[in-house]
């Protein structure tokens, strides 16, 4: 009985840790992923995409989706430059990372959807891995 | 001898604070890692990324203090093994995975299952042997507060 409320305050304390850190953390619950996530045949079915890579430098460069534009948020500055030059906002963005990090292809989704004001920015499900498999 | 099997605890509970707070100063590279084991809905791994390091703070902290030990070691214990079934099943569903378990990490990096393996059982040895000294010296706390 002693251990089974140990155990619930424990469980209580951290849950009120965890509300506490949303609030001071707000980054990294903000977004609920079905609001800005795609999968691989939903981005098929759009007419035009605009590719987003927001892998790391070195992922780019061994491989990437032809036409994509590399960026992330370790080079935000340079890699938004080359995005601005080539974005068109009627264009739907869709940003990929590898499954491993998929926080940030979110996470590059987000800023561009409050940078540039749009909606038509997503991150897609599975990451580069789906579409190196198809 | 009572000083060694407290040098386990005190190990094992030192890991485990440390690697919350390291979680709680910055819950996006630990939701980055939580979702590399492709477990979790994003929802979840959210929620979990917010409240699991303090409650691994606070289980590891409950190790330190005699009242609450048996608690501490139960969680802490389950904890264990939960992670390292999620390492095992990205490890057979061959997933390259950040192991998330010590701060922010890197995404080009690819997990060591081996040392990230042997770092768990270890733990989890660290607290058997704690047992089973505590028992060997006529410790009969634990057994009277479950």
């Amino acid at each position: 009985m002693k251990v089974l409320l140990q155990v619930f305050l424990i469980v209580l304390l951290s849950f009120v840790g965890g509300v506490a850190s949303t609030y001071f953390h707000s980054e990294a619950s903000r977004f609920v992923a079905s609001s800005i996530e795609l999968n691989l045949d939903e981005v098929d079915g759009f007419e035009q995409v605009f590719w987003v890579d927001a892998r790391t430098n070195e992922d780019f460069e061994a491989g990437h989706l032809e036409g994509a534009i590399l960026l992330n948020e370790e080079y935000w500055e340079e890699g938004f430059m080359g995005f601005m030059m080539s974005w068109m906002p009627e264009v739907p963005v869709v940003v990929y990372c590898s499954s491993r990090s998929c926080a940030r292809s979110h996470e590059v989704a987000r800023r561009l959807r409050e940078e540039l004001g749009v909606d038509n920015v997503y991150a897609l499900k599975g990451g580069w891995e789906v579409l190196e498999g198809r | 001898m009572k000083g060694v099997r407290y040098l386990f605890l005190v190990l094992v509970a030192g890991v485990f604070v440390y690697a919350g707070i390291l979680k709680v100063l910055d819950p996006k590279a630990f939701l980055t890692a939580i979702l590399t084991y492709e477990v979790f809905p994003y929802n979840w791994a959210v929620a979990a990324s917010l409240g699991l390091p303090y409650f691994e703070i606070l289980a590891g902290a409950a190790l330190l203090v005699p009242a609450w030990r048996s608690t501490g070691m139960l969680l802490v214990a389950g904890m264990l093994i939960v992670f390292l079934a999620l390492i095992l099943q990205a490890f057979a569903r061959g997933l390259s995975i950040d192991c998330g378990c010590f701060g922010p990490n890197e995404a080009k990096d690819s997990t060591d299952y081996v040392w990230v393996l042997a770092r768990d059982f270890g733990l989890l040895a660290c607290l058997g042997a704690y047992l089973w000294l505590d028992r060997r010296h006529g410790g009969a706390k634990l057994d009277s507060a479950v």
